[in-house]
């Protein structure tokens, strides 16, 4: 991802700085054609400063005007040190000795082959013919003259004396300062023909133009000194590559960051969800231990019972039921509900009941085991409360003793009747602030009857109140037959059968 | 039905009162789903009337331990909690319960 973003970024890049490159190159190649052009029209321009004052000289050493004499005269202003000429010369033949002479001639002395070549071209070729030596310590640049029109005119011959080294010293403040440029005699830009450059080498980037110079070309050969088209302009695509080059390491710097921030929050997300279900797991493992169990009791007791999770089955209620042997004769039996869900209602319900079984080996009746019990919660302090039903059975008396504190009263159900125990009610445990002293009351209990023990979510139905459930209860535990369990089946069956909200604890004991 | 089902099965209203200092006004079925919200309800109410609080459950349809429970810690953080008027549903559990006494239920 991120070296897609980096290759992705930095050939955009490339692609733009090859274009800043390419149209700056086309600019410069475009800019330097005119320079050379301008350079040129220059030249041009410049070139009648030689070819004037020999067709003035040809028509000054005509017989009828001025003559060879005539001819001395004028050119003497043109030759020497402040004229364009070191040497002149007036031929009326070309084959012929020349007829005056001003200067000294290098040609003449060194190369008279060439001078005389010279001359015979300009004889049959009148106007301005042009001659060179351009090796050897003197260099010359030689010119002929013949008047046009006048076939066997006289010829004028001048030579101009040429630096030994061509290379001068670019000027500056002319139009060819910031151009690099060379100067050839003819159309081939070779280094025998070069008249003057100013610099050492022109570099790759070059025009040329040329210029007709009598008979001949001269070529000019330029390269720019520098950018044409201005620094911007050169330093555009690496300007653009560097700045490009660093966003799209920036950019690639981004995308890696967010990955990895990306990569943290799922590694995160995953070790959050495996705790969260490493804790749901170990907590519903600690609630189902806490959920009671079928209890046993002595043989004289027949014992059923029932505990029904409410909707949500992650968490348990705080319903209980315990049945405790107390001696041949009594048991001690209870039920209660911790308000509220979950673990933390779980775990007061298991120190509420240890506390109980605590209370009962200690021999205390069911009101003063309540009393005992009540300083142990309070809602002030962890927001709940407890509702419990304690009862003492005993089996040789055919009696029961009982205290509530807030609970449902136990059904009584025998022969086809069942009748709810109207035990004295104190409130919760933990519900009161101030402590209350709980009541108990003895019921008879004959032979054959069940004890009916439920906690609120066997009766509760919203739309109703609680006694309508309890009247509900009470008429279907009346038809109830068969063995405890069997009517247990019955009872949980028909009164949760619309799936209960509230878990359900319901006990069964019927004295045999 | 999940609880969830119906938004708002339950309303709490707390108005101030000359004679009890503030009246928490119960409509609906209070259950484990809006005890929490029956619970902000009284709280805001102790904060107003530190001392005297009464609740009007007469539009309670529905009652169960969680509700108790929120009506038991109003007693014990209130000097004083009545339960001015209330609904069959809401009376028997609290009868029932043990708690008429201490929740201040009269008639």
């Amino acid at each position: 991802m991120t070296l897609g973003v980096l290759a992705l970024a930095l050939l955009v890049t490339g692609v733009l700085a090859w274009a800043a490159f390419v149209v700056n190159d086309h600019n410069e190649s475009r800019l330097l054609r005119l320079k050379v052009a301008e350079t040129g029209a220059v030249f041009q321009v410049a070139l009648p400063t030689v070819e004037t004052p020999l067709a003035s000289a040809v028509e000054v050493a005509r017989p009828d005007n001025g003559g060879a004499a005539g001819f001395r005269r004028y050119m003497s202003d043109y030759v020497g040190a402040k004229g364009p000429f070191a040497f002149a010369a007036l031929w009326t033949a070309a084959n012929a000795q020349p007829v005056a002479m001003i200067g000294r001639s290098v040609m003449l002395a060194r190369a008279p082959a060439r001078v005389r070549s010279l001359l015979e071209r300009a004889a049959t070729h009148p106007g301005l013919s042009l001659q060179a030596r351009l090796t050897g310590p003197q260099r010359v640049l030689a010119y002929a003259y013949a008047s046009p029109g006048s076939g066997g005119g006289p010829i004028v011959y001048a030579e101009s004396a040429l630096p030994t080294n061509p290379r001068v010293r670019p000027t500056s403040g002319t139009p060819f300062s910031d151009l690099r440029f060379a100067l050839y005699l003819g159309r081939r830009p070779t280094a025998g023909m070069l008249l003057e450059t100013n610099a050492g080498s022109l570099g790759s980037r070059t025009a040329s133009t040329e210029v007709p110079f009598g008979d001949q070309v001269l070529t000019i050969v330029g390269a720019s000194n520098g950018s044409l088209g201005g620094g911007l302009s050169t330093s555009l695509w690496w300007i653009v590559a560097i700045a490009g080059g660093a966003l799209s390491l920036i950019a690639a710097g981004i995308t890696e960051r967010l990955l990895r921030d990306r990569q943290a929050a799922e590694i995160l997300a995953a070790d959050v969800q495996r705790l969260l279900e490493r804790q749901q797991t170990i907590s519903s493992a600690l609630q189902r231990s806490m959920i009671p169990r079928a209890p046993s009791g002595p043989a004289y007791l027949e014992i059923a019972s029932r505990y029904l999770p409410g909707g949500d089955e992650l968490e348990i209620g705080g319903d209980w039921f315990d049945v405790i042997e107390l001696d041949a004769d009594r048991t001690f039996l209870s039920i209660g509900d911790v308000s509220g869900r979950g673990l933390a209602a779980g775990s007061v319900m298991a120190s509420l009941r240890a506390a109980m079984r605590a209370f009962v080996s200690e021999g205390h009746g069911p009101a003063d085991l309540l009393d005992r019990l009540a300083p142990m919660l309070s809602i002030s302090e962890g927001g709940r409360f407890a509702t419990v039903t304690c009862l003492v059975l005993d089996r040789r008396a055919g009696l029961v003793t009982a205290a509530s504190a807030g609970h449902l009263p136990p059904l009584v159900v025998r022969s086809g009747t069942a009748e709810y125990l109207d035990v004295p009610v104190g409130p919760p445990i933990g519900a009161a602030a101030e402590p209350t002293a709980y009541r108990q009351q003895v019921f008879e209990l004959p032979a054959d009857t069940m004890i009916l023990l439920f906690t609120d979510g066997l009766v509760e139905r919203r739309s109703e109140t609680i006694d309508d459930g309890l009247a509900r209860l009470s008429r279907i535990a009346a038809q109830a037959t068969g063995t405890v369990d069997e009517m247990l089946e019955r009872i949980t069956t028909e009164l949760t059968a619309g799936g209960g909200e509230d878990d359900t604890a319901v006990l069964g004991v019927r004295r045999t | 039905m999940t609880p969830d089902a119906e938004p708002r099965r339950a309303t709490f209203t707390v108005e101030p009162d000359a004679q009890d200092g503030c009246v928490v006004v119960v409509d609906g079925e209070v259950d484990i789903a809006s005890a929490a919200a029956f619970d902000d309800a009284v709280t805001s109410a102790i904060a107003l009337s530190p001392e005297r609080v009464a609740f009007d459950l007469s539009g309670t349809t529905f009652f169960d331990s969680s509700g108790l429970a929120v009506l038991l810690a109003a007693a014990n953080r209130a000097t004083t909690v009545t339960i001015r008027r209330a609904s069959a549903a809401a009376r028997r559990v609290i009868e029932v319960s043990g708690l008429t006494d201490t929740l201040g239920l009269h008639q």
